[in-house]
């Protein structure tokens, strides 16, 4: 009877182990207004529940820069932040999609695929300047449309939420 | 043949069966229904991205956007005054509002908007007095409660302002859909009325060609019966030729038996002759005794008698030779034979008559193919003619003579010529004088076949006969091709 008890106890310890995530890490507390919540299927938070960013954090991730053209704007600019393949190993995003949601509530769903098949930018500054909510910022969702010509379409531009505030990683 | 034909007949009154029209129509209906559906479907799948619609749905959602955000920042405006928070949410929900006019600056929305221009108007002031409140705003977001309540105060007055807009948007935009409706309907009706003119014209196109297939249908039946037609009336120009070939023949024979009795004077006195010396034998044998007989005279009578006896079973035989219906077979002969043959029932007609008669044979005339009896029949008409235009003149002649010639198309030939120096023939008789029944001879004296059944025979053999007449004669030149025909068309 006891050895039973002692074996189930390890076995629940064990399991306990392995559920809990391996890599599990303290993302450092944003130190300005935080900008982007991400929560769902991820392994490093800020507080074991949401990881938050600040446009520090944001831009102490690896950056990306892509020059395209867009239907928002006339003629190419450059959108440039942090490379959401980057953002979401940061946070260590195991899900298969995501639902990003604007500031207005509007949501859309992105496959994380998308993020390893092109280099997928969280754009927080177009031709340099950073965006204000006013200017659909803080975070614009951009795709290399001009590199890649297969996401010109109503699907990708979909995709390219703006005034992005939360995720939640499904 | 004729059970074909008549098939053939029967198909052309029917030339489809009565389902195969019907078949067509069913066809043809349902291939325009699925045409229709087909299209209608495309329609409405464009509707779906029809621009004015597209450009009517944003519009309404972007005017409730604002009216939304605007509800946002007033809640979170109350909710601050009462609980003041770490991170103020009230710049961001204004720069939210504030983003949510500016979309109807530009683009599509903001041509959308200037049309509805109490709207547009509308939107101006709300606008502009959402941007005027952008320093209490600030102080708001730092937790200033006095200007929150200011902006509280002033947002009960915006509030109708901003419901009246969205009002206004929604019912234009109403009117406007109305309108596009209509114009999808009009669009629509076009594309019907595009469909029926398409089926009609495709239908009527159908109907065309079959129509046209019919008549080729008809017109090949037409021609083969056209063709039958001829056929037959070929089949009985043949058989009609055979006739008159047969009937040819006939008269050949005839006229040959005519010429056989036109000779039997002839005929006669060459009997005559021998028939003289035998009985002149027979006679001086039996008026000399028995006794008295010297047997040296016996046997030259009778050597004479035998010779007598000879010629005339030589004419004789000739003569039922020449009589006997001959076949048409060709074969090689030689002329002078021939002219040596016919003179056998002519030669005591021309002695009779006085009628000097010179063979100028030429030794190089090669053999011929042809028909020898025909041939004789024409020699002996030749001569006949001759000795009758010779009648009653004096130093009466006729020559033969035979040549190698040449025919009309350089093909080696015999030349054979009857020369008279007789009366000669009249100029105005000469075109007619191979006309079947022409004759100047009296009544009962000649056919008028003569010269017309030679120039058939020899045209038989692919010869001519030419005639040159005048005052000092006339010459009937026969030219016979070495190498005759071999076997006639017709027979």
């Amino acid at each position: 009877m006891e050895k039973r008890n002692v074996v189930i106890g390890i076995l629940s310890v064990f399991l306990a182990g392995m559920a809990y995530p391996l890599h599990a890490e303290r993302l450092a507390k944003p130190t300005t207004r935080p900008i982007l919540t991400i929560t769902g299927k991820i392994t490093h938070t800020t507080d074991g529940e949401r990881a938050l960013f600040d446009m520090d954090m944001l831009k102490a991730l690896p950056q990306g820069e892509i020059r395209t053209s867009t239907p928002w704007y006339e003629g190419p600019v450059v959108f440039s932040g942090p490379l959401a393949s980057a953002l979401f190993e940061k946070v260590g995003a195991t899900g298969k999609s995501i639902l990003a949601i604007a500031l207005n509530d509007y949501s859309v769903r992105i496959p994380l695929d998308d993020f390893k098949k092109y280099p997928v930018v969280f754009a927080t500054e177009v031709n340099g300047k950073r965006l204000s909510i006013r200017e659909k910022g803080p975070i614009f969702v951009i795709y290399p449309f001009d590199e890649s010509p297969e996401t010109k379409n109503e699907t990708y531009f979909q995709r390219c939420i703006w005034q992005l505030t939360s995720i939640d990683v499904q | 043949m004729m059970k074909f034909f008549g098939q053939k007949q029967q198909w052309g009154h029917q030339p489809y069966p009565r389902i195969f029209w019907w078949g067509t129509i069913i066809l043809l209906i349902a291939a325009s229904g699925l045409v229709y559906l087909i299209v209608s479907s495309l329609i409405f799948l464009q509707e779906k991205n029809f621009e004015p619609f597209k450009a009517n749905e944003n519009e309404i959602w972007a005017a409730y956007q604002v009216q939304a955000e605007y509800l946002k920042l007033k809640e979170t405006l109350i909710v601050e005054l009462n609980n003041p928070v770490e991170w103020s949410e009230i710049s961001v929900r204004y720069e939210v509002l504030l983003s949510r006019t500016d979309l109807f600056k530009v683009g599509i929305l903001h041509i959308s908007i200037i049309q509805n221009s109490e709207a547009w108007q509308l939107l101006q002031q709300v606008t502009k007095t959402i941007e005027g409140l952008e320093p209490q705003m600030e102080q708001a977001a730092q937790g200033n409660r006095r200007s929150i309540s200011l902006i509280v105060e002033k947002f009960d007055s915006l509030e109708p302002k901003i419901n009246r807009f969205v009002r206004s948007v929604n019912e234009f935009d109403a009117d406007k859909l109305v309108k596009n409706r209509e114009l999808l309907k009009d669009y629509f009706n076009q594309v019907k009325l595009f469909l029926a003119s398409l089926f009609i014209a495709i239908a009527a196109l159908i109907g065309l060609l079959l129509w046209l297939l019919r008549l080729m249908a008809t017109e090949i039946k037409e021609r083969k019966q056209a063709e039958n037609q001829l056929q037959q009336i070929n089949e009985e120009l043949i058989s009609a030729n055979k006739e008159l070939k047969d009937t040819q023949s006939q008269l050949i024979q005839s006229t040959k038996l005519a010429s056989i009795g036109e000779l039997a004077t002839g005929i006669a006195h060459e009997l005559n002759q021998p028939l003289t010396y035998i009985r002149n034998s027979a006679q001086t044998v039996m008026m000399s005794g028995v006794e008295e007989l010297d047997l040296e005279e016996v046997q030259e009578t009778l050597e004479l008698v035998e010779l007598g006896t000879e010629r005339m079973m030589l004419i004789i035989n000739h003569l039922r030779s020449f009589a006997r219906q001959t076949d048409t077979e060709f074969q090689s002969v030689d002329v002078h034979e021939i002219i040596e043959n016919s003179l056998i029932l002519l030669n005591e007609q021309l002695k009779l008559r006085n009628i000097q008669l010179e063979k100028k044979y030429s030794p190089s005339v090669p053999r011929i193919e042809g028909n020898p009896h025909q041939l004789e029949q024409v020699f002996i008409n030749m001569l006949s003619n001759a000795r009758d235009a010779l009648d009653g003149k004096k130093e009466a002649c006729i020559t033969i003579q035979t040549d190698n010639g040449q025919q009309d198309n350089d093909a080696q030939a015999v030349v054979v010529s009857f020369i008279d120096n007789g009366c000669g023939i009249d100029p105005n008789h000469l075109e007619k004088i191979f006309d079947p029944f022409f004759s100047t001879k009296e009544e009962g004296k000649g056919t008028g076949l003569g010269l017309s059944i030679s120039y058939g025979i020899i045209q038989e053999h692919r010869g001519t006969i030419n005639v040159f007449s005048g005052d000092q004669g006339t010459t009937f030149e026969i030219v016979l091709p070495m190498e005759g025909k071999k076997n006639s068309a017709f027979i």
